[in-house]
């Protein structure tokens, strides 16, 4: 009796998944957009799908006709009504469901208007907060226009693996995804980074900008026969408007900054060597222990002692020197990284607290701990204070592996034979 | 409506606790919280469970007293027929009104989280009648399936949770004290009758095996659903930060929205059978309980016949709300409130007039 009960009570909550046959669509039936595009168009926003089509390389002898992808673009007057215009022309169902890039101008992105547009997103139920927001220098239309990857046709894959790839190389923000931008606009503390992204010839570097991307697409001078949209730097949001950019070196040493990030990443950056000012030393840098941040809310004004161990890899040695023998030679390197680091680390910061107004880092969360009641904090406002905090970076390097060869030619000895 | 003469025991009776109880970390029950008592909410089920556990120690002592007697019985030995059927009317008022607000709110949930196209009449057609069908089938077999289902419901529960380890940050637990002391006291009060079921459940005193399954349910169900409740509000508030998390009005499904395992994108579809299965036990239950009532107070024998009629009166008036997000949500959150004193007060009037009428000396 028991058991047939059980069974036969199984079935019928089994009937409850009957309602769901009301918004039962049959995959065919379905354009899945995997990338948005949202510009600025009069009063209203222009809105880029970029559609894929699941029947693409399903086909064993690859016919050339069947396209990867479809780009469809339109003026709607906001994000919840976008997907009854474009069914109008779309002849399937747009749906939401794998969106996992929203790609948005840098035009619209600095307007007060901006945040209300976005938070149409949170009312889509479809909409995974776990969707990247990138930046583009240009109109979103056009960056998505120009897509045209030649190796990999798939954009769902590429774009994933792209942002995948150079989080890790800490020359894009790490927690640059929808939930982070509603989340820290919220609490308003901090500032929010975005992915910063172009499809255009000259790279993300404007001309009139005075801090230098280092791998911006003019300074690596990009040839070739492939995609060329390059996402590099970060886009700096407060209370949801865009007020700035980071540069990518900029990006990186605010990542070290930020203890909240989830660490795997794969940081190299280039010094100038020491012994010889002509050549540069690549070191990759891994942030093995955590970071110490101290901070005084007591003192006026409120001081910040921020301790930074880094292991060091050194990868490049081009003056040859001979670190493998000479622990003299090892310190001076170990200084004069560590000196970059800290002049690098002052200036940055100089600029987040002068320019910006705030920090990307998250130090609100420690600055929380030291208070009792929600009350105390809101009355410290960090974000008014931060400016006027005195902040101090101390870097403290050691050194890893030199390499998979550790120890190198004696240069000068070579030459003289000659 | 009980064909079968095995009872309930204790292993069922703390499933059904823990599924009813625990069930209430996924809806807005947590948002409710959050807005009051933003990020220290986590204290609320600590403290809350500290306010009634004197209530529910009195509460058990009564019931334990008269062995022979079952709840509507007790009442109304101890006040008399008539406030003693008033008492138990009123009862059956709160908890109907209870359903219906509750009902509402999962329908509201499925609706917005998951089927959205479906009209909420449908859903909630379905809900009721899935759960009323249950319910004829009568207490023991709830339970039992209670404890069938408690493993691989936990399990499931556990395991979304694990899922967030490393998106969050611990910070935003702090500042420690919130919104300050005087809130989080005033709070926990007001919001105890989140453990009201205790005292709903003990109507279903004839079908336990013994008295002394409800005592030891109590003692086993009652620690793990501090931890469970406390942790899970933890874990939404690390995930969310307070701001973020008073915004939301289901916080643990906006969660199952956003973790994902590697290439498995989209895993609420994963969860969701396994939260129905939670809610079915839970409303069926609650109709049982309901049409118990309804049998000792208006002495009627065979109850089951009542059941369209009841599962008509809750699916009526929960559609009545016009923006359910918003009324439904202040509607629970009111109810909450005046539920709480009740509970708390409740077993003390019931504890002070077995005491005086000399009951407890006889045994």
């Amino acid at each position: 009796m028991g058991k047939s009960l059980q069974r036969f009570t199984l079935l019928v909550t089994t009937l409850l998944f009957l309602s769901g046959c009301w918004n039962q669509v049959e995959l065919d039936k379905i354009a899945y957009v995997v990338a948005m595009g949202i510009d600025k168009e009069d009063d209203k926003i222009r809105i880029t799908y970029l559609i894929v089509n699941p029947e693409y390389g399903t086909q064993p002898t690859g016919s050339s006709d069947v396209e990867p992808f479809a780009i469809f673009s339109f003026v709607a007057d906001d994000l919840a009504i976008a997907k009854n215009i474009a069914n109008t022309i779309v002849n399937k169902t747009v749906s939401y469901y794998i969106l996992n890039q929203v790609l948005i101008s840098e035009e619209i992105a600095q307007t007060d208007e901006f945040i209300h547009w976005l938070y149409d997103m949170t009312k889509i139920t479809e909409v995974r907060k776990d969707l990247e927001l990138i930046i583009t220098k240009e109109l979103a239309y056009d960056y998505l226009t120009k897509f045209n990857p030649a190796l990999e046709k798939r954009p769902y894959k590429l774009f994933r693996e792209m942002i995948r790839r150079n989080k890790e190389s800490a020359f894009i923000p790490s927690n640059s995804e929808l939930f982070y931008y509603l989340r820290i606009t919220e609490t308003d503390n901090d500032l929010y980074l975005a992915v910063y992204s172009t499809n255009e010839q000259d790279g993300v570097q404007k001309p009139s900008g005075d801090h230098r991307f280092h791998y911006d697409k003019e300074e690596i001078k990009v040839k070739g026969t492939t995609n060329k949209a390059q996402y590099l730097g970060s886009a700096v949001f407060k209370k949801g408007k865009m007020i700035g950019h980071l540069t990518e070196q900029e990006t990186i040493l605010s990542t070290i900054l930020n203890e909240n990030l989830r660490g795997d990443q794969n940081i190299y950056k280039s010094f100038t060597d020491p012994f010889n000012e002509q050549y540069t030393i690549t070191t990759k840098m891994d942030i093995l222990k955590k970071s110490s941040i101290n901070l005084d809310l007591d003192k006026t004004p409120s001081t910040i002692d921020v301790e930074i161990p880094l292991t060091i890899s050194v990868l490049t040695n081009h003056t040859m020197v001979d670190y493998y023998h000479d622990e003299k030679k090892r310190q001076e390197l170990k200084k004069h990284i560590e000196d970059s680091l800290q002049k690098e680390f002052t200036q940055f910061i100089k600029r987040t607290q002068e320019e910006f107004k705030g920090e990307p880092f998250g130090w609100s969360l420690d600055a929380r701990r030291h208070f009792r009641t929600n009350q105390q904090f809101e009355k410290f406002n960090w974000m008014e204070s931060y400016p006027k905090m005195d902040v101090r970076v101390k870097v403290k390097v050691k050194f890893g592996s030199f390499g998979r060869q550790a120890d190198v030619l004696d240069i000068r000895k070579v030459r003289e034979k000659e | 409506m009980d064909k079968a003469n095995y009872k309930i025991g204790t292993k069922e009776f703390v499933a059904t606790m823990l599924l009813i109880i625990g069930i209430s970390v996924s809806d807005d029950t947590s948002a409710i919280l959050f807005q009051t008592m933003k990020n220290t909410a986590w204290m609320q089920p600590i403290l809350s469970a500290i306010i009634i556990i004197i209530p529910l120690i009195l509460l058990i002592k009564v019931v334990n007293v008269y062995k022979d007697k079952d709840m509507s019985e007790i009442i109304i030995h101890l006040f008399g027929k008539y406030i003693g059927s008033f008492t138990l009317f009123a009862l059956w008022v709160l908890l109907t009104i209870r359903i219906i607000i509750e009902s509402a709110i999962y329908t509201n949930i499925i609706e917005t989280m998951f089927y959205s196209k479906t009209p909420p009449i449908v859903i909630y057609i379905f809900l009721m009648v899935v759960c009323g069908y249950i319910a004829i089938k009568g207490a023991v077999h709830i339970t039992s399936i209670a404890w069938v289902v408690l493993p691989a419901i936990k399990i499931s529960f556990l395991t979304s949770l694990l899922l967030t380890i490393g998106y969050g940050n611990l910070n935003f637990l702090f500042p420690i004290l919130g919104p300050g002391e005087k809130v989080i006291m005033k709070e926990s009060f007001l919001k105890a009758s989140i453990y009201i079921d205790f005292l709903f459940l003990c109507f279903l005193l004839p079908y336990l095996k013994n008295r002394n399954v409800f005592q030891k349910a109590s003692r086993i169900a009652l620690p793990i659903l501090i931890v469970e409740l406390a942790i899970a509000f933890i874990i939404f508030l690390i995930f969310f930060d307070y701001s973020a998390a008073k915004l939301q009005n289901f916080p643990y499904h906006e969660i199952l929205r956003y973790i994902h395992v590697g290439f498995l994108t989209n895993m609420e579809s994963f969860f969701f059978p396994f939260w129905l299965m939670a809610t079915f036990v839970r409303f069926s239950i609650y109709i049982y309980i309901n049409l118990h009532i309804v049998r000792k107070v208006f002495k009627i024998e065979r109850t089951e016949f009542l059941m369209p009629g009841l599962l008509a009166l809750v699916i009526l008036i929960g559609l009545i709300p016009d923006s359910p997000s918003f009324t439904l949500f202040n509607m629970k959150l009111h109810y909450f409130n005046i539920l709480s004193p009740i509970f708390i007060v409740f077993p003390f009037l019931l504890w002070i007039v077995a005491y005086s009428k000399g009951d407890f000396k006889s045994g």
